[in-house]
């Protein structure tokens, strides 16, 4: 059976934490186009192609130096891409995000069984001394957990984030970009150059999320992302694109992934079957948000008449 | 055996209605955005049905799949080495169907309307929810139909995975077509014939089918920014020859 004060020890919190951090990263990217008017779906590709760059530069250089800047790098090429074709061609979104997602997928799976090196066991791993350094927490009282030093740097991101976009000029453009493009047009500041730059900095991000999910995952393997860009799209409608309630909804999935983890690693539950636990939770928060909402909007619109 | 066919049918159609009511359902009272919903409900439905076919419903000895169906209820071969059944001739019943109730029957010209734009059509005394809801209903049916064809069609028995990129290819097709049903229709086959190609150079030349999913996104790139290109070169055009833009205006 499992212990449930295991999940509230600090272990299960930096599992819940890790695993969260790469729907964070990703959240922001998606964050910054949704502010600026657009949806992005293409997280999903736009991270395991990433993670396979990033993969193959630290095999090739054995420095994860080198491989978060190409990750990063990569996810900037695909962040203009993106802007290149809605912003400047100005195509649909959705398809360009849909077709984004399958092509980078199966681009990235064509080289990887391509690859002299995943020729023998079809796996690129990347050694430790190739990963992002990890800190280790604890270890006096409890067990020690070393933490990617990506997990903080995401909510020092997320902070940062949080600021830029409500806090400064650039940010109150990038929000105008999408809410009223005319009203930006007017003050002769230029939508398209936010939106481009939203796109860049979605690109970004999601390359910083495929590094880490390359981390997390000790290499690269086929549909790594396991359609976490997805659950990142939601946690940030349901967050309001609000960098610090994407996180909160980005920890409560990775809650309920560790839940589920822990209960199949407990046999109580089939594995296959706790993979859909984070995805029913999620939208089981969002009903239940909602509904809160709802009543609360019922609330206030009673009160109304009697004022 | 007839009658068991038309259960099995019923209760794929339903199936599929049923799953589809819960975004819609959240679309309508709760406004939360389908696009989401849909997506993370694809997951848990594509996880679990892996899930019955590995676990409850495994077919002993058959990895992970299901007991194949009865011979009696599979559909019609026409020629042995394809697998074009008489399957064919319901979805073409369904397209016309889905074009008659879209560009010729009142109710697809109120959809259309709602979908371009909701507050004219409330206004103008049409019932939005209500549609928007139906028309999730009949599309649910309808993919409900479609996967139960793919199994009586031609795959006799549930496999772990059975349509990972049909969903988006369909709606691939769909988005860049502008929902025309009759685009659509020629566009799958394009898209048809490409994948049975992949499956072919697959086998034949060892060249790995992702390569045609590469290239189908290609294509769709080009497809979608079609308007924004030829805007592009026309004003690039224009740059570079203003004395003859104006002669042939004039």
């Amino acid at each position: 059976m499992i212990e449930f004060s295991d999940l509230i020890s600090f272990s299960g919190l930096m599992g819940t934490l890790g695993t969260a951090t790469i729907v964070i990263l990703a959240g922001l990217g998606c964050l910054m186009t949704e502010h600026a008017g657009m949806m992005n779906i293409g997280l999903d590709g736009m991270m395991t192609a990433s993670a396979f760059i990033a993969g193959i530069v630290s095999w090739l250089t054995g420095s994860w130096v080198y491989a978060l800047l190409a990750g990063v790098g990569s996810g900037l090429l695909l962040g203009a891409f993106y802007s290149l074709m809605v912003v400047r061609l100005r195509s649909d979104e959705f398809v360009i995000g849909v077709t984004l997602n399958m092509f980078l997928y199966a681009l990235s799976t064509f080289f990887y069984r391509n690859l002299p090196a995943a020729a023998n066991g079809l796996h690129l791993e990347v050694g430790s001394k190739m990963m992002v350094p990890a800190i280790r927490l604890g270890g006096e009282s409890g067990p020690a957990v070393s933490v990617s030093l990506l997990v903080p740097a995401a909510l020092v991101l997320v902070a940062l984030c949080q600021v830029w976009l409500y806090r400064t000029r650039q940010g109150f453009w990038l929000r105008a970009s999408g809410e009223k493009p005319e009203s930006l047009q007017s003050v002769g500041r230029s939508p398209v150059r936010m939106k481009t730059l939203a796109s860049l900095l979605c690109g970004a991000f999601c390359g910083l999320s495929g590094v880490y999910l390359l981390n997390n995952t000790h290499g690269f393997t086929e549909g790594m992302s396991a359609s976490r860009g997805y659950v990142a799209v939601a946690c940030v409608i349901f967050g309001r694109s609000n960098p610090v309630l994407v996180t909160l909804a980005a920890l409560f999935f990775g809650l309920v992934d560790t839940v589920g983890t822990r209960l199949q690693v407990a046999g109580v539950v089939n594995s296959t079957l706790t993979k859909t636990f984070p995805y029913v939770g999620t939208i089981l928060m969002m009903i239940v948000l909602a509904i809160r909402n709802e009543i609360k909007k019922k609330a206030r619109r009673s009160d109304l008449p009697a004022k | 055996m007839w009658l068991l066919v038309l259960v099995c049918v019923a209760a794929s159609v339903l199936a599929g209605m049923l799953y589809a009511l819960i975004p819609a359902l959240m679309k309508v009272r709760l406004d939360i955005s389908e696009v989401v919903t849909t997506i993370l409900l694809n997951t848990v439905a594509t996880t679990f049905c892996a899930y019955m076919a590995n676990g409850p419903l495994q077919a002993p000895g058959r990895g992970s799949q299901t007991a194949p169906i009865l011979k009696d209820l599979q559909f019609e071969r026409f020629f042995r080495p394809s697998n074009l059944s008489t399957a064919v001739f319901i979805v073409a019943g369904m397209t016309l169907l889905v074009w008659y109730l879209m560009s010729r029957h009142v109710t697809g010209y109120e959809m259309r309307m709602t979908g371009q734009n909701s507050r004219f059509a409330r206004f103008s005394g049409l019932k939005d929810k209500k549609l928007a809801v139906g028309g999730m209903l009949v599309s649910g049916a309808i993919c409900g139909a479609v996967g139960m064809l793919e199994i009586f069609g031609w795959k006799y028995s549930y496999a772990e995975t059975l349509s990972t990129d049909f969903y988006w290819d369909g709606m691939l097709v769909a988005m860049i077509m502008g929902y025309k049903p009759l685009g659509i229709v020629l566009m799958s086959f394009f898209f048809g014939i490409l994948k049975a190609g992949a499956i072919k150079i697959q086998s034949s030349a060892n060249i790995p089918s992702e390569l045609i999913q590469v290239i189908q996104s290609i294509i769709i790139f080009f497809m979608a920014a079609e308007q924004g290109l030829i805007q592009r070169f026309r004003v690039w055009r224009a740059r570079r020859h203003p004395q003859r833009e104006e002669a042939i205006r004039a």
